[in-house]
C-alpha cells in the first residue's frame, strides 16, 4: 500500500471508530441520566407531563450519540483500512450491551429502592440482543468478518519487450489472413521474364553438368520462379 | 509472515484500540460539555 493512502486511511479508520465510540458513550451516559431519574422523563412542547422534566440538553445528548455515531460506522466501514481488525459489526453489540448493562444496575439497585424487576427484563433481552449473534453468526462468519489479511498489491502485468503477447499474435495471424496483396505489388515484385530465363537456363546447364543434384535444381527452379515457400518469415 | 504483514497487523491493531480509546474519552468530554 502506498504510504500517502496508508496514511489517508489510517486518518480516516481512527475518526470513524472514534466517532462511533464517542456516539456509544454518549448514548451510555445519556441513558444512565434518564434511568437514574426514574427512567422517563418529559419536557417541551404543549402537553403536561406525569414525570419529571428531562435533565437539560440530553435529548441533544442522545441524538447525537445515535447519530453521529451511526454516521460515524458508517464511515468507518467504507472508508477504513483494508486490512487488519475489521470492527464495522462492534458497535451494535456494544450499545446493546452498555444499555443492558445500565439496566441491570439501575434494575438491581432502582433509585426508588428495591428491585426494578422491568428493567432487569430489559437488561435480559437487551443481552440476547447484544449477545445472541455473537453465538448465532458462528465462529466462520466472525472469523470472515472481523480481520482481514494485508494483501500485498498485484503484481503490474508487464508486456513482454521482444515478442508480442498471445493476444496480439493472434490479432496479427488475423490481419495476416486477410491480407491478400493488390495486383499492382505482385507484379512490381516479380522477375524480369529474360532475366528469370536466363537463370533458368544457368540453373539448367548446372544440373546438367552434374554441379547440382536433383533435389538441388528442383529447388532451385522453384525458388526462381517463386513457388517455394520464403524462408525467414 | 514476513515482517510487513505482521508489522501492519500489529499498527493496525494499535492505531483502532486508541481510537476507541479516545473515542470513549471524547464521548465523556462531549457528556460533560453538553450536560455543563
Amino acid at each position: 500500500m502506498p504510504l500517502p493512502l496508508l496514511i489517508r486511511r489510517s486518518v480516516y479508520t481512527f475518526i470513524g471508530l472514534a466517532g462511533a465510540f464517542a456516539g456509544l458513550t454518549m448514548l451510555f451516559l445519556a441513558s444512565r441520566l434518564v434511568l437514574a431519574m426514574g427512567g422517563r422523563c418529559g419536557s417541551g412542547g404543549t402537553g403536561a407531563y406525569p414525570y419529571p422534566p428531562c435533565p437539560e440538553h440530553v435529548p441533544e445528548l442522545a441524538l447525537l450519540g445515535l447519530f453521529g455515531g451511526a454516521a460515524c460506522t458508517i464511515f468507518y466501514a467504507v472508508k477504513s483500512l483494508k486490512f487488519g481488525a475489521r470492527l464495522s459489526l462492534l458497535p451494535v453489540p456494544v450499545l446493546f450491551l452498555s444499555m443492558a448493562w445500565n439496566f441491570f444496575e439501575f434494575g438491581f439497585d432502582p433509585p426508588g429502592g428495591g428491585l426494578g424487576i422491568g428493567w432487569l427484563i430489559c437488561g435480559v433481552v437487551f443481552v440476547v440482543m447484544g449477545a445472541g449473534p455473537l453465538f448465532m453468526l458462528g465462529k466462520a462468519f466472525w472469523r470472515e468478518n472481523l480481520w482481514a489479511d494485508w494483501q500485498p498489491p498485484a503484481e503490474p502485468t508487464l508486456r513482454p519487450l521482444a515478442g508480442l503477447t498471445p493476444l496480439e499474435n493472434a490479432a496479427r495471424a488475423r490481419t495476416r489472413a486477410l491480407n491478400v496483396p493488390d495486383a499492382g505489388a505482385a507484379q512490381a515484385a516479380a522477375p524480369d521474364p529474360a532475366e528469370l530465363a536466363s537463370a533458368l537456363e544457368r540453373v539448367s546447364q548446372l544440373h546438367a553438368a552434374g554441379k547440382l543434384t536433383d533435389a538441388e535444381y528442383t529447388a532451385a527452379k522453384l525458388r526462381l520462379l517463386g513457388l517455394a515457400p520464403e524462408e525467414g518469415r | 509472515m514476513n515482517r510487513t504483514t505482521a508489522g501492519l497487523k500489529i499498527y493496525s491493531l494499535v492505531l483502532q484500540a486508541a481510537a476507541i480509546l479516545c473515542g470513549v474519552a471524547l464521548g465523556v468530554l462531549a457528556y460533560r460539555w453538553i450536560t455543563g
